[in-house]
């Protein structure tokens, strides 16, 4: 679904990696959580596949377009929920929602058979004609949701989306996510919550300074009495304390 | 197409859908705008009136046309690049888009879209009346008026093609500086100041030679290099001033010209496009290994370094509040040579009909005109009269510090003050550099430039204050069609006409020179002090209240 083979990111005149040579494997059906302490790659990483950053070395393959050489066929496969919300505020749910469906071909129909579910699963039917400049933090964050799974994508991918969301709107999420995952499509989440991933994630890989340092089966590690806290923290907490010291 | 289409509707309703219906006082400000500009437009429509009928009778209307044509498309050129970088490369939309299946072609044509609708509102504002009045003078027929329209809708066209062209270098060079967020703004603002100088200069060449309505070797020479080098609008005067089949096929060819431009430059540029928008995603290197300097000072200059590092290391916003400091300058220093011998000309002639006007009479006129241009300049002053709005939403993060709004009000004003302050000596420099006015005049005119525009400054902060846009994505969003911000410039605009408005009364009734420039200078000082006293004296006056009221 996802292979990231030996992604490289290098900001312009930097003089190190953000992102240094990972490669990854997502398969279908899986929900797959990315971690890593602030500054470890993981936005720069998550900003390459969905083709906002161009990368400096390897490649990004969604099922099987490669971002590099096909990035319009690449990009169509994904539904993105970013970490900082819409900017087109003037607009109201409902116009920015039709937008982001003509940017991704989406017919008259399948909006019409997936807006009122995706519309009442958030709450949100009474809402989408208002602008969203007049949305809490959290409406904001449902738009983009419901905007990312408009076109059904086979990779759905989320950037710290239980930020501002109520109780409410991050149990729908998360089973949402789930229910995508049973369609035998992909997520692929970014979270700082980890018994949010620990819960809801098969596999989960962690990323610091701009290395992938482990992949972890969420059920093995269970198995072996591990918490995904403690086997995070044994990773990174103990080199963050020593650069600290 | 249908992307294009869907996604250029997107930008256009979140640029231009309005929050409110316009109030009664937004109402008056756009009378007030068009009142202010009045005086210019009956100006430039009486010299183009009357170099119709010299380019008429010397045989030469269709290349008086095409300069024309060429001059508004310069005029357009000047106020599109900052929007082409505002619009196209600093903006915050630049990530949602990066990420949409959407050809870069697509992207940059919508992009390219609305800065060609934005700078098309002040192409019509120019170019009607303008054409209209040449049309008249010349005695066009009817086909010329029919194609005033799409002329109007083709003169923003090359020039935003050559803005964008001029933007990738500019880029370019803020991607090379990344690191060095402060020095990029001031190459951005000297690179931006560079290409505003080579048209002045052009313009001024061509205006500026031969005094009243006479037209130099000069000016006819550069006519003519234009008439052969712009062939578009060579190809579209033959039009509007033919006739038969010689208008339709003109008009055709133009257009088809115009038509090619578009398609080869959306080719090329769009290629780059989305490394443009990276330069200003990729943030800032991450590589530093300066150890961070803990450092104390008090709230006020805690506050004014806040906001001066804030500005200096956005380039988009840093271009619009602090490029007063170099245009202004700038402007003085092209205008001041072909104005002085404009008016040398027009001088030498009225002393053939026996009008003797002396040379201190002569300096004080054009120090006058030149007043006109610079106390403009003192109006807008972005640093003041945008101070709140450029905030944005990190506005808010004010209304949880623990500190006065005065305060925040009046580190906000010093910032700007330094502002004006620097521009003003800047300009009264230049005014000395080239010879016009005497040291003490130049002296006076500082100081006069000083009171109106901290004058201006106090009205500014405070309208802004009052209704400040916050919800912006990018520059253009923040500070065009932004009403509240344009007062202090409409203002100082009016101010700027009563400078030379005064010199010819004085000089019509006061025979005395020295009489003259005291009472000139007297009158200017009044008005400078009234507005002073008007705007700052209350500066601070129940800024509390206000700033609890911005929601």
């Amino acid at each position: 679904m996802l292979t990231i083979s030996n992604l490289t990111k290098k900001y312009a005149n930097s003089t190190v990696n953000a992102v240094d040579g990972i490669s990854l494997e997502l398969k279908s059906g899986e929900i797959f959580g990315f971690l890593g302490p602030n500054g470890a790659g993981k936005s720069t990483t998550i900003k390459c596949i969905v083709g906002i950053l161009s990368v400096t070395d390897g490649d990004i393959s969604i099922c099987g377009e490669s971002m590099r050489t096909s990035p319009l066929l690449a990009k169509k496969h994904i539904g993105y929920v970013p970490d900082q919300h819409t900017v087109y505020d003037k607009l109201t749910g409902i116009e920015y929602i039709n937008f982001m469906a003509d940017m991704y071909d989406v017919s008259v129909s399948e909006r019409e058979a997936r807006l009122p579910y995706l519309a009442d699963k958030f709450n949100m039917t009474d809402a989408l004609n208002r602008p969203i400049k007049t949305y809490s933090h959290g409406m904001k964050q449902k738009i983009s949701v419901i905007c990312a799974l408009m076109h059904d994508p086979d990779l759905w991918i989320l950037d710290e989306p239980l930020t501002g969301l109520d109780p409410q709107a991050s149990f729908e999420l998360k089973s949402m996510m789930r229910e995508h995952a049973d369609k035998g499509k992909t997520v692929f989440f970014s979270s700082h919550v980890l018994e949010v991933v620990e819960k809801v994630c098969d596999r989960v890989a962690i990323i610091d300074h701009g290395k992938i340092i482990a992949v972890v089966d969420v059920k093995e590690l269970s198995s072996e009495g591990n918490t995904l806290e403690s086997y995070f923290l044994d990773l990174t907490g103990e080199k963050s304390t020593s650069s600290e010291v | 197409m249908s992307k294009y289409l869907s996604l250029l509707k997107t930008l256009f309703v979140n640029t231009y859908r309005p929050s409110k219906k316009l109030s009664k006082g937004q109402i008056a400000l756009i009378a007030l705008a068009v009142v202010c500009l009045l005086p210019t437009l009956g100006l430039v429509c009486y010299s183009i009136y009357n170099y119709a009928l010299i380019a008429k009778a010397g045989g030469i209307a269709r290349e008086f046309l095409a300069t024309i044509l060429t001059l508004g498309g310069a005029s357009v050129l000047l106020l599109a690049i900052p929007s082409v970088l505002g619009y196209m490369f600093f903006s915050k939309d630049a990530e949602l888009l990066s990420m949409l299946p959407v050809p870069k072609s697509t992207l940059f044509l919508a992009k390219l879209t609305m800065v060609y609708l934005a700078e098309l509102i002040l192409s019509a504002l120019a170019m009607i009346p303008t054409l209209i009045t040449y049309g008249v003078g010349v005695g066009a027929g009817v086909w010329y008026y029919v194609l005033v329209l799409p002329m109007v809708l083709f003169t923003p066209v090359f020039p935003l093609l050559i803005a964008t062209v001029l933007a990738y270098p500019l880029m370019w060079v803020v991607a090379f500086f990344k690191r060095h967020s402060s020095l990029t703004t001031i190459l951005y603002i000297l690179g931006v100041a560079l290409i505003f100088t080579v048209i002045l200069l052009i313009e001024s060449a061509m205006v500026g030679s031969e005094g009243e309505f006479g037209i130099s070797m000069g000016l006819l020479s550069m006519m003519m290099g234009l008439y052969e080098v712009c062939i578009f609008n060579k190809l579209f005067a033959v039009a509007m001033l033919g006739a038969g089949l010689e208008i339709l096929l003109n008009f055709l060819l133009g257009t088809l010209i115009i038509v090619a431009m578009v398609v080869i430059s959306t080719l090329v540029c769009s290629a780059f496009f989305h490394s443009g928008m990276s330069y200003n995603m990729e943030g800032y290197s991450q590589s530093s290994t300066r150890t961070a300097k803990i450092v104390s000072t008090d709230k006020m200059n805690s506050l004014i370094i806040k906001d001066v590092k804030q500005l200096i290391r956005d380039p988009g916003f840093a271009f619009q509040s602090l490029a007063g400091l170099v245009l202004a300058p700038l402007l003085i220093l092209i205008m001041s040579g072909g104005m002085r011998e404009s008016i040398v000309y027009t001088q030498l002639e009225m002393a053939k009909e026996g009008i003797i006007f002396s040379d201190a009479m002569v300096g004080l006129f054009t120090l006058s005109v030149l007043s006109l241009y610079a106390i403009m300049f003192c109006g807008i002053n972005y640093a003041a009269s945008g101070a709140f709005t450029r905030e944005g939403q990190t506005f808010y993060i004010s209304k949880y510090l623990p500190v006065s709004a005065s305060l925040i009000m009046r580190a906000k004003l010093r910032f700007s003050d330094i502002v004006s302050i620097i521009s003003a000596l800047l300009t009264a420099v230049c005014v000395a550099l080239t010879g016009v006015a005497s040291p003490i005049s130049c002296v006076l005119l500082f100081l006069q430039l000083v009171m109106l525009s901290l004058a201006l400054n106090g009205m500014g902060i405070r309208r802004d204050l009052k209704r400040p846009k916050l919800e912006w994505a990018n520059v253009n969003e923040a500070f065009k069609n932004n009403y509240y911000m344009a007062v202090p410039m409409f203002i100082s605009m009016l101010i700027g006409f009563l400078a030379p408005v005064l010199a010819i009364v004085f000089f019509s009734i006061l025979g005395d020179e020295l009489l003259v420039e005291i009472c000139y200078w007297a009158i200017s000082f009044v008005v400078s002090a009234i507005l002073l006293t008007i705007f700052r004296s209350n500066v601070t006056k129940d800024v509390d209240k206000m700033m609890e009221s911005v929601e």
